[in-house]
């Protein structure tokens, strides 16, 4: 044991006066009595006592020296040990970590940990509390005040999401996006050198949920929690099959932590827009201990909309237990043909309306004109071969030999799955695309060759080439770039999952940045809660953190997303095979916490005999 | 203050109620039991060889042809005792306890009885010698003024001893006292009565003797002895306290009554005018 003042020590001579006030002290009152002979016969019978009473004055010197000198032992501030390094104690909050053990959570669990820890701090070492889940959220500063450490960990809540262990902090704690909770960061060392890494330590206060070999070396880990028996869904998927609205596959996967097979009933549900559960389908299954195979099963006469898969069992764990899934209703785009040759681009169109039903062929009210050598007044348009004078293009001129093929923008939606340098751009026309335009491709002399312009609400996909000359018609990437183009113009370019995970980013149908988009989260849903009035911009939502279904509605329409866990990880809760992994740490409360505990019961004894003293 | 004018009126006053209360005149008149040469009737006997020839009541005779004699009350002065416990017990109660001696020894001596005071401690000491007569009041009240506490200890046995060894004579004996003798007052009760005294207790006790308001740590000190004890007091030990007293003044009133001895108590609150006038008009200090 050290200390941290040992000068406060000196203290001690302050036992001197204490005695000597004690020996003043308890000289009692002189009284004179008449019945002095009664007075002796009633202490006659209380001669047991009097033994207890010839000690107690010692009693009470020894109990107020043992409060003086706790007091100053306290003063000197003593520690157990003397190893002090800045600590950051991140709590795993993952959905594993919802599992109750033993009567209390493994949440509750690792913040009992991580309180034990606080206090052994004592104040005399600087601390911060974060939690991890697919992010790293810092909630406290690095700070040696131990309540606001304490309130940070108090604050955490259980989530749905799945652990990453990559979110952990790096060995010389690299600051943390600034916008996580408002917190700012710890701040991080100057450079991560050998000393920096030496006077911080990462305490990983989790269930050991994860593969131990992917724990990096500088994280300590202090397990909390015992293996448990769950069974939970680790994967689902529900879609219309193919070219059939009235069927719906259905795939799904099971993992059990049971030593022995457990026969449980999987069971599907749809759920009506006012809630009413509708039972489909009971699947008797049989569980074997680990990740069971896949299996996939098709349901008729089934509707659109959202769905439930439910295991009937009662577990450690009952977040992976219900499989919150959507079906999306076939919403194909309408697309029109305007084009002196129109058969290989109605064909191409109809290509997609057989199977997923993506595009449909109309005439009338499209979102979407393809059209070739003609400049369709429609708000969505894509030209192949412009012709002629349009809002599309400023400058339209003679037909030239493009060169070799360049991708300006990579990744853009429109050349998904596209290899655009491979195209032959024959019968391409030099072209001043309209002011503001987007160049996805052009040549080596800058010829643009495929690009989007935008005029007013109008948008445009210009794809300069001749298709006939270029036999681009043969070509498999003609319907790929009708796909890709076609789905951008109307915000569709990604299409909701069946269901997604906590922390997973979700595509926002139409979703741009000058586009708001509402989000409903998941029940409990209070009209007045700030969780209604959750708003978004841009194509993606990132804001998953419940299990159960969102709702996001914008202008393109109202479209409902499944949040489930389906993690293997999270649900396979025995954790027996990863092991604390961390140096000696002070938990508990300080020495002087004790000390002081101590001092306050002597000084309680102390005045329970006083009290004797004064009025019996 | 005993020798106070107006001290020595309220005497007047309760010697002129004292007569009012018991009827007639006390001068010398205190009724005995043996019968004698007085003036008052008191039965008839038969006649005996060398009895008074004055006494042959000659009317009964000639009616009835028998010799018999009248006998007469014999009238003769009582003697009172007054013993004042002067003990340092009595250092509260004291002023209080001498009043009432001197108001009781006043009427004795306005009565022409005959009076002797002493004060009781760990030895008797005379504080006026047996004398009668208006005269001696003066006396009597100076000796009782100039009495002051003493002793170590209350020897009541021992001076009951004392007192019959200087004083055969039978009287009333008017014990002024806290009666809390260690030693008991039964002994000494006994043996007054056992030699044919009529004996009155008047026990006064004031909230320091009855009551126990100490609590917690005392360093208790008997006024007499000058004995210590460190205790420590809790209300429990006071209860006892309480009720031990409670106990030994039970104990003094059975015991008072089962021996036909007289017994009035009294604190130091009310004024000693009223106890007198109580105790008078109870029948005087006849038990």
């Amino acid at each position: 044991m050290t200390f941290l003042s040992p000068a406060l020590l000196w203290s001690f001579i302050a036992l001197v006066p204490l005695a000597a006030i004690y020996f003043l002290k308890v000289r009692p009152r002189k009284k004179p009595t008449t019945a002095y002979f009664l007075w002796e016969r009633i202490f006659q019978e209380k001669r047991a006592s009097s033994l207890f009473h010839r000690l107690r004055d010692a009693w009470s010197l020894i109990l107020m020296a043992l409060a003086a000198a706790a007091i100053c032992l306290a003063l000197g501030r003593p520690e157990w040990a003397d190893v002090r390094k800045d600590l950051l104690i991140v709590i795993d909050n993952s959905a594993s970590m919802s599992a109750r053990d033993g009567g209390t959570s493994r949440l509750d669990l690792a913040k009992k940990q991580a309180n034990d820890v606080v206090q052994g701090l004592n104040g005399n070492q600087r601390a911060a509390v974060a939690i991890v889940g697919q992010k790293l959220r810092y909630l406290s500063h690095l700070t040696d005040n131990p309540r606001e450490l304490l309130e940070a960990i108090d604050s955490i809540e259980s989530s749905a999401e799945t652990l990453d262990l990559t979110s952990l902090p790096a060995s010389n704690w690299e600051a943390a996006p600034q916008d996580l909770d408002g917190v700012e960061a710890p701040p991080s060392p100057q450079a991560p050198n050998q000393s920096a890494q030496n006077k911080h330590r990462v305490l990983f206060v989790s269930d050991g949920g994860f593969d131990a070999k992917k724990l990096p070396a500088h994280v300590e880990l202090l397990k909390v929690g015992t293996p448990l028996d769950n069974v939970g869904l680790v994967a689902a998927d529900i879609a219309f099959l193919a070219g059939d609205t009235g069927r719906l596959g259905i795939y799904y996967q099971v993992a059990s932590t049971f030593a022995e097979p457990q026969k449980v009933d999987l069971t599907l549900w749809s759920v009506a827009d006012d809630g009413h559960e509708q039972l489909h389908k009971v699947i008797p299954l049989t569980i074997k201990p680990g990740t069971n195979p896949s299996e996939t099963f098709e349901l008729a006469g089934a509707p659109a909309g959202r769905w439930l898969a439910r295991l009937d069992i009662a577990d450690a764990l009952s977040e992976d237990n219900t499989a919150y899934l959507v079906v999306a209703k076939p919403d194909p785009i309408r697309v029109a043909v305007e084009s002196p040759d129109p058969f290989f681009l109605e064909n191409s169109v109809q290509a997609f309306a057989r199977g997923e039903q993506l595009l449909t062929l109309v005439k009338d009210s499209p979102a979407v004109v393809l059209g070739k050598s003609v400049a369709p007044k429609a708000d969505l348009a894509i030209i192949f071969q412009p012709i002629g004078d349009s809002d599309w293009w400023t400058k339209l001129g003679d037909e030239v030999e493009a060169g070799a093929a360049r991708v300006l923008v990579e990744g853009h939606p429109v050349l998904r799955h596209l290899d655009a340098t491979s195209i032959p751009f024959v019968g391409a026309r030099q072209i001043t695309p309209a002011a503001g335009a987007q160049v996805f491709v052009a040549d080596d002399n800058g010829l643009p060759l495929i690009y989007k312009a935008r005029h007013g609400n109008r948008t445009a996909v210009v794809v300069n080439i001749d298709p006939v000359a270029a036999e681009f018609y043969f070509s498999a990437w003609f319907p790929v770039l009708v796909h890709s183009a076609v789905t951008h113009l109307a915000g569709r370019e990604n299409s909701l999952a069946a269901a997604y995970r906590p922390g997973e980013s979700v595509p926002i149908p139409a979703g741009r940045d000058e586009i708001l988009t509402k989000i409903a989260p998941p029940q409990p849903i209070k009209s007045d809660s700030a969780a209604t009035r959750l708003e978004t911009t841009g194509a993606w939502f990132r804001g998953i953190e419940k299990l159960g279904f969102y709702t996001l509605q914008n202008p393109a329409g109202k479209h409902t997303i499944g949040a489930s866990l389906f993690s293997p990880a999270e649900s396979l809760l025995n954790n027996d095979e990863v092991a604390d992994k961390h140096e000696a740490i002070s938990r508990g409360r300080s020495p002087t916490a004790w000390l002081t505990l101590l001092a306050i019961v002597a000084l309680a004894a102390e005045s329970i005999l006083y009290h004797r003293r004064k009025v019996g | 203050m005993l020798t106070d004018p107006a001290f020595i009126r309220r005497l007047d006053s309760l010697y002129l109620l004292a007569r009012k209360v018991l009827g007639g005149s006390l001068q010398a008149e205190r009724r005995s039991t043996h019968k004698g040469t007085g003036i008052t009737f008191a039965d008839y006997a038969e006649y005996y060889h060398g009895a008074d020839y004055r006494a042959i009541d000659w009317r009964v005779y000639a009616r009835f042809d028998s010799l018999v004699i009248k006998l007469f009350e014999l009238e003769e002065d009582a003697t009172v005792y007054i013993l004042v416990d002067s003990s340092r017990s009595m250092e509260s109660k004291f002023l209080y306890a001498r009043k009432l001696a001197a108001a009781l020894g006043y009427i004795t001596l306005k009565s022409l009885d005959r009076l002797a005071v002493y004060g009781l401690s760990d030895t008797l000491n005379p504080l006026l010698d047996a004398c009668r007569g208006s005269a001696k009041v003066l006396a009597f009240l100076r000796s009782l003024e100039a009495a002051k506490t003493s002793g170590r200890d209350t020897c009541f046995t021992a001076c009951s001893r004392v007192f019959q060894a200087r004083h055969r004579r039978r009287g009333l004996v008017i014990l002024l006292s806290d009666f809390l003798f260690p030693d008991g007052f039964e002994e000494g009760l006994r043996f007054l009565q056992f030699h044919k005294h009529d004996v009155y207790c008047l026990q006064i006790q004031d909230d320091a003797d009855t009551r126990c308001t100490w609590k917690g740590d005392v360093d208790l000190e008997c006024v007499e002895t000058l004995k210590r004890k460190r205790v420590t007091i809790s209300p429990r030990e006071a209860r006892q306290y309480e009720q031990a007293i409670v106990d030994w003044n039970e104990w003094l009133r059975v015991f008072c009554a089962r021996n036909g001895v007289g017994l009035a108590s009294t604190s130091t609150d009310p004024p000693f005018e009223s106890v007198l006038q109580d105790i008078l008009r109870r029948g005087g200090l006849v038990a």
